[in-house]
């Protein structure tokens, strides 16, 4: 029979040996968590300085092995995991995968380019011109990546009633350029509307003279002043459009699950912040260079007119609702042509490059 | 009592590993931060020789440009908003005029500084080409020179 002496040191030691135990393994466990995250953390960081670096180079890269994250919508946005959240300072469209394609495009406005980074997964955009506008639909495929000799793939095709219709280009998926060089006014002279059931990677872009209950996105034709209406199945209002970024931001980024704001909000946002400093900075540029052109050189009246323009995009922007009202959005675009034909002016006579 | 002791000296070294590996994360933690902020300041580096904001052409910086910006009453906080906080740039020419550019001294200088601030800082220099307005040919044809200059772009913190 053992002595209480022998007892009492059995479970001691029992005790202390779960102690021990207990403590391993709390923090194995933590320490197993915090590496795990920390990973997550890491790869969401590499994902936003490759496309840094896409932004600044303009080579497009595929990237795999891209973390869950949240993307909240606001100044500036902003990606996050579980364990951090990176800002990103120029304008991305990122939609959510594990693989991704990231590609920079471009809105050419002449006297200013505006850039943004296209982050996306295997994606088969789908167009339903029921009015057959399809200049205008060539010119959304532009806004879109090129995935040509890269993977994932963006593909494009046209939703015909029951019917989708992508093997268009020698009996394989249209990508960026071969959609844009089919013959497509001679292939659909007619669309009906899109009822097929649609695949899960799959974008449908509707254009239509009105939008009732819109799948995907769906957009009316713009007006004569550039100006069209833009709507998602996610949310009750529209919006105004006037380029055709703004229908891949919105297609591409649809509605955040954290706050009420689009992708095309943004978008918009960043455009604003973007050209107005630039037309401020442009502004000042002519008000220093104008001085070594003589008073009878031809380029006086270009640079006059230029400089007014800027004035008057200066104060466009300045609302930081612009892109929310047609007499601000109709004085933008007529301010934006105007400085594109001054800047072309400009160019043509030598006067500036 | 020796039982007493031998459990002592366990809970010492699960404690001594305890620490080490959390000393180890903190050492890695603060190698990232300073990771990134390299990264950052190079990327910036590159946004800077490559932003319409800042160049005539990829690669070359407009002194015109440079001016505006450098004069802008609130031109930190506006660059601030495009490209984040604590960040500064300094562009100054080989050759030439050494003075800081003003609206009253252009295109006679050749240096502008951008958000400078008198604290520690993690940058990168690199030589570029400066674009710089020397009046015209025949009134009309811009008359224009390339100086060489040293770009420097720098993030503030460690």
């Amino acid at each position: 029979m053992q002595s209480v002496h022998e007892v009492f040191k059995l479970i001691f030691g029992v005790l202390a040996s779960i102690l021990i135990l207990g403590v391993i393994l709390t923090f194995v466990g933590n320490y197993g968590n915090a590496q795990e995250r920390s990973l997550e953390a890491a790869a969401l960081r590499n994902v936003i300085k490759s496309a840094g670096d896409v932004y600044v180079s303009g080579n497009g890269i595929p990237f795999r092995g891209v973390p869950n994250v949240t993307f909240l919508p606001g100044d500036p946005p902003t990606f996050r995991t579980p364990d951090a959240a990176v800002p990103v300072r120029f304008p991305l469209f990122f939609r959510g995968g594990e693989d991704l394609f990231l590609a920079r495009s471009r809105l050419d406005m002449g006297w200013w380019s505006f850039s943004y980074v296209t982050a996306t997964p295997r994606l088969r955009v789908l167009f339903s011109p029921v009015v057959g506008d399809w200049q205008q639909v060539r010119d959304i495929v532009s806004a879109f990546p090129d995935t040509e000799f890269f993977d994932p793939k963006v593909t494009f095709g046209v939703c015909d009633g029951t019917q989708l219709r992508e093997q268009l280009c020698t009996g394989q998926a249209c990508e960026q350029r071969g959609f844009r060089d089919l013959p497509l006014e001679g292939l659909f002279p007619a669309v009906a509307p899109c009822t097929a059931l649609l695949p899960a990677d799959a974008i449908l872009i509707t254009l239509s003279s009105s939008c009732p209950q819109p799948r995907g996105v769906c957009l009316t034709p713009p007006d004569a002043g550039g100006i069209g209406t833009l709507f998602s199945a996610d949310r009750a209002l529209g919006y105004y459009y006037k380029d055709p970024v703004d229908v891949a931001a919105l297609a591409i980024g649809g509605i955040s699950d954290v706050t009420e704001l689009t992708l095309f909000d943004v978008k918009n946002e960043q455009f604003r912040t973007e050209l107005r400093l630039a037309a401020e900075v442009l502004r000042t540029r002519i008000l220093l260079i104008t001085p070594s052109f003589p008073a009878i050189s031809p380029c006086r009246p270009d640079l006059a007119a230029f400089l007014g323009s800027l004035q008057g995009l200066e104060a466009i922007l300045g609302d930081e609702a612009y892109y929310e009202q047609y007499p601000s959005l109709q004085a933008l675009l007529s301010a934006l042509g105007d400085l594109r034909a001054a800047h072309e002016s400009l160019a043509a006579k030598g006067c500036d490059y | 009592m020796e039982y007493i002791m031998m459990i002592f000296l366990i809970m010492v070294v699960v404690v001594g590993l305890i620490v080490l590996l959390t000393g180890y994360q903190i050492t890695r933690a603060a190698a990232d931060r300073s990771d990134r902020t390299q990264d950052r300041a190079l990327f910036l580096l590159k946004q800077v020789t490559t932003h319409p904001l800042f160049v005539s052409e990829e690669g070359v910086l407009d002194d015109a440009k440079l001016t505006a910006l450098a004069t802008l009453p609130d031109g930190c906080a506006r660059l601030e908003d495009l490209f984040g906080p604590d960040w500064f740039l300094e562009v100054e020419t080989l050759d030439g005029p050494g003075a800081a550019c003003a609206q009253t001294n252009y295109p006679a200088c050749g240096r502008w500084e951008l958000c400078k601030q008198d604290a520690r800082a993690v940058a990168y220099d690199l030589p570029v080409n400066v674009y710089r307005n020397a009046g015209t040919i025949l009134a009309r044809d811009v008359l224009a020179r390339r100086d060489l200059a040293i770009l420097t772009v720098g993030v503030y913190g460690r």
